[in-house]
């Protein structure tokens, strides 16, 4: 007896390795599987439940199990089949394009040969509020259906449920409706974002299971591909916007990579005397003016702030900057290169050489009075007295007196003069007096003052 | 209980009513993806009484749709194919197994609600962890303890005999049942729903709801059904208990991928406040499925 029924059972096994070989050669149809169940029953039949733990018990488990199994891959292939057919379109097309309408667009294109689609919308649903995507322009009739679906709730049920559902058309009998409103949430990693509603020309008795896993199957692929699309425009605009900052600063920011060349410059430069494209790949060391200050910027000690160095412009003049340097370090320790924002100091420096020059020159004029008052003044009363010493002087016939009286007189007026000369003076120019110490060289003190 | 014992309990078997054909004809739809919604509105409108509790359920709060639902068809494209497969299924197969009743010390009400509970929890969990088919995960749940069943009714003095052993120690019920009958209430049951032509993988989880490690296809499903029973144990049905509580099976609670507290082991708390508030509002659903079928008959 066990002969036999292992004979059979080998048999069976045999015709089980066919079909199994179909399987995997992915000729793949209801009838293989059909086949499978067949040979299943029969074998349990052969058994009549005597699965006691001999080997037959085993084999049969077995059998059931690969059965089993190959019964769920086709039918998982299959559905897979089904939706990667109508997908592959829209797939396709979807990598052509990031703008949201054209998505939309796309989806419905896709749609409209499964299910007879009389008006549709695709809406985005943010802060409890619902605004339209697609298309531009919709029926009066349709925006009431819309606006009738969400005031019922049915909307936030369908966003909830994060399934398709189908109802009548609102002016549709219950029992036989010929038309009706399709409401399919748009889903990304398990939140409900928005919705597509149409009205279909389609009763919802016709509609089957695998409907609405193809049109869930299309709405996720589309919901994606939007999402994408807004992921995409909102870092492209971040992007912009920040490197229309970087670019435009009024600052010169200039990263380097590790080995010191120039991997960014912004326009700044060009008020160095530079172009940004003649800069870009150069060793930055170029640029500075003063060695000793060169290490600062290819490796920072940690941030630097406020350091003075000197750049040289593209004329080769120089300028003064005041320089922040961070360095850009790889998340596991080690630097990949500086970040140095740099503010042009020259004009600040003149700045501050220009306001010694004025306080120096307010001292000047305050010198000049003090001279004018000081010594102008008794210089008149002693030339007058002198003058007329010198007159009795020439009535007494004291011609060694007289001679005495007119060199005092001539170092008089060279005094008066010299005074005169301080009074236009317009620079603090000096010469050397002794030296180390300087003087105030009054010989070009001849130019108009504008100080009093 | 040795072999001969074994095939007795099979041989008996055969003499457990089949279910009704309507339960048949799901079964074979729910592997079927091209029914479309009047098939199978059609299917359940042929049943006046199933019709009704449908309706009823549909409408009730725990599904909580908007707008009422009026008629089968608008039931199956709203609440999907998949939930209106399985309703109809289960709310089959209680009432067919209302109809046996259990022997003496059987406390019948205990099994539903901890049948019930097992499958709110099964569909519960089978979307938290991305399980594809909810209502696959519901009427296994439902149905993952019919061996018990079957050893109330056929075995009414082994029963006793198990229930007597359970009650004085802490031991695991289902050995008791091995060996006292020589197969546990999970193979009884597989055998039955094998019997009653129902989907394989019913069959397969419900054999391994003690034993998911055991499972071969089934593997995700014996592992969620698995990790319900242990849930809905926790909530009320504590005579039904299985007497001893077993941990929280960690090869089931990796299969699902389900959440660790952040001290390693199962967060149990996270799912269990969440499964409170599910039962809470499948309250409405619960009565319709349990009561109703009665007061119609
Ligand atoms: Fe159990
Ligand atoms: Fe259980």
């Amino acid at each position: 007896m066990m002969d036999i029924l292992n004979d059979r059972l080998e048999r069976l096994k045999a015709g089980f390795a066919g079909l199994i070989n179909d399987l995997n050669s992915q000729d793949v149809n209801r009838d293989t599987i059909d086949k499978l169940k067949d040979i299943w029953k029969k074998t349990r039949e052969l058994y009549k439940g005597d699965t006691s733990d001999s080997l037959a018990g085993n084999e049969i488990k077995e059998l059931k199990e690969r059965t089993a199994r190959a019964e769920r891959a086709y039918n998982e292939t299959r559905e897979t089949l089904n939706e990667l057919l109508s997908a592959q379109k829209l797939a396709a097309a979807f990598r052509a394009t990031y703008d949201a309408a054209s998505l939309c667009g796309l989806f419905i294109d896709t749609i409209t040969p499964m299910i007879p689609i009389e008006e549709i919308g695709i809406y985005q649903v943010e802060n409890a509020h619902f605004k339209k995507l697609y298309p531009a322009e919709t029926s009066q009739k349709f925006e009431e259906l819309v606006n009738l679906n969400w005031d019922e709730g049915l909307i936030h049920w369908v966003l909830n449920e994060a399934r398709p559902i189908i109802v009548n058309a609102p002016d549709q009998p219950v029992i036989e409706a010929e038309k009706g409103c399709l409401i399919i949430p748009l889903i990304i990693a398990g939140e409900s974002f928005g919705f597509i509603l149409a009205l279909v020309d389609r009763p919802p008795k016709d509609f089957k299971d695998t409907d609405f896993e193809i049109i869930f199957f299309l709405a996720s692929q589309t919901a994606l591909a939007l999402e994408i699309a807004r992921l995409l425009q909102s870092l492209t605009e971040t992007r912009d916007f920040l490197a229309s900052i970087l670019e435009n600063a009024h600052d010169l920011i200039i990263v380097c990579s590790g080995e010191g060349e120039i991997i960014f410059i912004n326009r700044a430069i060009e008020n160095y005397g530079y172009e940004q494209e003649q800069l870009l790949g150069q060793p930055v060391i170029n640029l500075i003016a003063d060695e000793e200050t060169a290490e600062d910027l290819l490796n920072p000690p940690e941030k630097v702030k406020h350091k003075n160095i000197d750049l040289k412009g593209g004329g080769k003049e120089i300028f003064h900057t005041s320089a922040t340097i961070s360095r850009l370090e790889k998340p596991e320790g080690g630097i990949v290169g500086t970040l140095a924002v740099l503010k042009d100091i020259s004009k600040q420096k003149r700045l501050e050489s220009q306001l010694i020059e004025v306080e120096r020159r307010a001292a000047i004029a305050q010198t000049v009075i003090t001279i004018n008052h000081e010594i102008n003044n008794p210089l008149a009363i002693v030339m007058g007295h002198l003058y007329l010493v010198k007159n009795r002087a020439v009535e007494a016939g004291l011609d060694d007196i007289v001679e005495k009286l007119e060199a005092m007189d001539k170092n008089c007026r060279r005094i008066k003069k010299i005074a005169h000369k301080l009074q236009n003076l317009t620079k603090s120019d000096t010469t050397d007096y002794l030296e180390g110490i300087k003087m105030l060289d009054i010989k070009s003190g001849d130019k108009s003052i504008e100080i009093l | 209980m040795d072999k001969s014992k074994l095939k007795d309990i099979t041989r008996n078997f055969r003499d457990l009513p089949t279910l009704p054909g309507i339960a048949l004809q799901i079964s074979d739809m729910m592997n079927n993806p091209n029914v479309s919604a009047s098939d199978l509105a059609k299917l359940i409108s042929a049943d006046q009484s199933l019709t009704m509790r449908i309706l009823k359920v549909a409408n009730s709060a725990y599904y909580g749709f908007p707008r009422k639902i009026g008629t089968i068809t608008l039931a199956v494209v709203v609440l999907g194919f998949d939930a209106l497969k399985s309703l109809t299924l289960s709310m089959t197969i209680l009432d067919h197994l209302k109809k046996w009743g259990g022997a003496d010390g059987f406390d019948f009400n205990e099994f539903w609600r901890h049948s019930i509970y097992t499958a709110i929890i099964a569909r519960f969990l089978s979307r938290q962890t991305g399980y594809k088919v909810a209502g696959e995960a519901f009427v296994t749940g439902l149905i993952h303890d019919v061996g018990k069943l079957v050893i109330s009714q056929k075995f009414p003095e082994q029963f006793a005999e198990i229930l007597e052993t359970a009650s004085g120690n802490g031991r695991k019920v289902y050995e008791i049942e091995n060996e006292i009958l020589g197969a546990d209430h999970a193979e009884l049951g597989s055998w039955l729903v094998d019997n009653w032509n129902l989907p394989g993988y019913m069959s397969e989880a419900v054999a391994y709801h003690h034993h998911p490690e055991k499972a071969a296809i089934e593997i995700k499903l014996s592992a969620l059904v698995n990790t319900a029973n242990r849930f809905a144990l926790d909530f009320g049905a504590e005579k039904w208990a299985e007497t001893y509580k077993d941990d929280f099976n960690p090869y089931a609670w990796n299969v699902l991928k389900m959440r660790n507290s952040t001290n390693g082991g199962p967060d149990e708390k996270y799912y269990r406040s969440m499964i409170e508030h599910e039962l809470e509002k499948a309250d409405s659903f619960v009565q319709v499925l349990n009561t109703e079928g009665e007061a119609v008959r």
